[in-house]
């Protein structure tokens, strides 16, 4: 398979605000370093995981993927066209082929506009249709969403709606442009516990009847364990680790993958034990530690991890891991 | 201590609703639960089941317009339904203590950690000198694993995970017996929920606390709580021990939403959704509340509330799949 999306390098920072007087003092201007330098590439047709836990830039990575921020240097590639170096027009027309699931859905809606509307805003913005074709597919996507039968959905506001039904709405209306990739943060994370397969299950579904690639933007591994083909683990604007899914959990070769890993609530009671957890927190991306972002809060770290930044490395096919020491290392 | 039998905490049949524009919502509905001496129970149910409703109620600190409209809560002789404010004041903090979700909303802006704890004992032990309750609160962040220097700091320079640290420490500060853990680690990452919950069962060793956690998260739970309630709209549905809830759950509900959970240390092992949504509690359906996305309604369940009823081995389920 093609790949459909290529990071190359691809940085993004932001200024930090500064108050009056740090401005008047002339203090050197300081970074958040979201996104630091990533690089992978999307297969068409494949779900792919961004995990890692807030602060670690996956969402920004997304942002960066649908060209809503654009990179500081690096590239990406969508479909072949680089996106940092095309006109507003070009940019426009290929905005319909990508879209975003957020993780809101209340504040994804606009709370005055009828379901029907909110689902065939799109079309209109782009001019497609004119307004009883539009009708039209709004119906028809509601239908495909799992609200059936729709006309009973149209002309109700997105408030009588329960949170689930309100998440298949947002994924109607990112699907009405019928496009090839979708960026879905943190799909399932406000919608209710009994209700997240539901809807993990509808965007499985969907991605089959419409040829769908996904980023998968999530900080629960449960979740992504059930989706994703391929996992990119982020810690502090960069990817630490990257492989199928399977192997990933299987064989966890980074510290802090394992680590992760193994602060996921298993929702198995016997054989409980208290786990070995890295200490601390996540550090600020202003300015992260010198060499491997991990290696202050890392078990295994080594005096040579706080000066070298391990790059990414090839253990197994497809399974990328950067650490230098590779604790766990199958001999 | 999960053997120990002698309830500390009685709950008999409460009812608490919140009035609206659209009737009567009774958020905790016809519900009994006894909290056993130094036991964690885990009080699990999606959003609006009326598990935190039920938390807080054990305070008497429901949010207005909100009520107990029936029903005792009993602690020690006292029921704290009934109980006046000067008798409360003596039971919270100092016997029962709390713990919310979101420690930012839960500790002051303008208040510096210390003071968060100057304030809390001036309010408690009025009689403890300043240098005594700067030492006392101390003494609480190395129990906690905060450093002592952040003790100078406001709640904007602290971690989420450090927030809710000094939120623990508040609520352990008297020596309670029993803490209410209302989905204290929904706001925080992975690695640092895992760290909380950590601290959470080692303060309960070695406080000898009872602990009741509510959460929605089913691996929170079989990884901390001994027995398991399940809310469902306002009701229990099902109570156990939790080994074998998770192997052989009775209630519908309860087997559903366990089927719910992707387990991503066995991925094989088959991921089922419930249908439907939870129902409008201004609205119930008839009968029992879960019939509607039950596939093992039948007539009965459509007209008439299932009770709780008792089991052998300990176990209490509302189904009359399962008796009566």
């Amino acid at each position: 398979m093609p790949d459909i999306v290529s990071l190359q390098d691809a940085k993004k920072y932001f200024p930090v605000q500064k108050g009056f007087v740090e401005r008047l003092l002339a203090k050197q201007v300081q970074f958040v370093r979201a996104v630091d330098e990533v690089s992978f590439q999307i297969k068409r047709g494949e779900v792919f995981g961004l995990v890692g836990e807030s602060g670690s830039g996956k969402t920004t990575t997304g942002f960066v993927i649908l060209g809503l921020f654009r990179p500081d240097s690096g590239s990406v590639v969508f479909d072949g066209v680089d996106m940092t170096k095309i006109t507003d027009e070009e940019f426009r027309l290929m905005r319909r082929r990508m879209q975003m699931i957020f993780q809101d859905p209340s504040s994804a809606l606009h709370p005055r506009m009828k379901i029907g509307q909110n689902v065939m805003e799109p079309l209109r913005i782009h001019g497609i249709g004119n307004s009883d074709e539009r009708r039209g597919k709004a119906m028809e996507m509601l239908e495909r969403v799992g609200l059936s039968p729709a006309e009973t959905f149209f002309d109700r506001y997105p408030h009588e709606l329960s949170g689930g039904q309100k998440q298949r709405v947002v994924i109607a209306r990112a699907l009405i442009l019928r496009p090839e990739l979708i960026v879905a943060d943190e799909p399932v994370a406000m919608v209710d516990v009994s209700v997240r397969v539901q809807i993990l299950d509808l965007m499985i579904k969907l991605k089959r009847e419409f040829d769908l690639t996904y980023v998968f933007i999530t900080h629960d591994l449960s979740a992504a364990s059930y989706v994703c083909d391929r996992i990119a683990v982020m810690y502090l604007g960069r990817v630490l680790e990257l492989g199928p899914t399977d192997e990933l959990f299987d064989n966890p070769q980074h510290p802090y993958t394992r680590a992760l890993l193994a602060a996921v609530p298993v929702p198995d009671p016997v054989g409980k034990r208290e786990k070995v957890l890295p200490k601390g927190e996540i550090p600020s991306p202003i300015n992260p530690p010198s060499g491997c972002r991990f290696n202050p809060r890392c078990l295994y770290a080594v005096r040579n991890c706080s000066e070298e930044e391990p790059k990414l490395e090839q253990v197994s096919p497809g399974h990328y891991v950067a650490c230098p020491i590779l604790p766990f290392r199958a001999s | 201590m999960r053997e120990g039998n002698l309830s500390i905490l009685d709950v008999q049949s409460l009812f608490v609703e919140y009035p609206t524009e659209r009737g009567a919502v009774s958020a905790v509905n016809d519900v009994s639960l006894k909290l056993r001496e130094g036991e964690t129970i885990g009080l699990v149910g999606e959003s609006g089941c009326g598990k935190s409703t039920l938390g807080v109620s054990l305070l008497r600190n429901l949010p207005p317009p909100g009520k107990i409209v029936s029903g005792r809560i009993v602690y020690e002789d006292i029921d704290i339904t009934a109980a006046s404010e000067t008798d409360l004041q003596k039971i919270r903090g100092r016997e029962i203590s709390i713990v919310f979700q979101d420690p930012s909303a839960t500790l002051n802006p303008l208040m510096r950690v210390r003071d968060h704890f100057i304030e809390f004992f001036n309010q408690h032990e009025p009689t403890l000198s300043r240098g005594d309750v700067v030492s006392k609160s101390k003494d609480l962040l190395v129990q906690l694993g905060i450093p002592p220097e952040r003790f100078d700091d406001y709640p904007h320079q602290l971690s989420g995970g450090m927030k809710q640290r000094v939120c623990i420490g508040l609520a352990i500060a008297l020596n309670p017996r029993i803490l209410i853990a209302d989905e204290p680690t929904t706001a925080l990452d992975v690695l640092v929920e895992a760290q909380i919950l950590q601290l959470l069962r080692k303060l309960k060793d070695e406080l000898n606390l009872t602990m009741m956690l509510i959460t929605h998260n089913m691996g929170v739970v079989a990884e901390t709580a001994d027995r398991i309630a399940i809310m469902y709209a306002g009701k229990v549905v099902e109570v156990g021990d939790t080994v074998s809830i998770f192997q052989k759950p009775l209630h519908p509900y309860a087997e559903a939403l366990l089927q719910s959970v992707p387990n991503p240390k066995k991925r094989d092992q088959a991921v089922k959704s419930i249908p439907g949504s939870p129902p409008d509690l201004a609205q119930p359906p008839s009968g029992c509340l879960y019939h509607p996305r039950c596939p093992y309604a039948f007539d009965k369940c459509r007209t008439q509330h299932p009770p709780l009823i008792s089991l052998d081995n300990e176990r209490k389920v509302a189904c009359y799949l399962r008796g009566e």
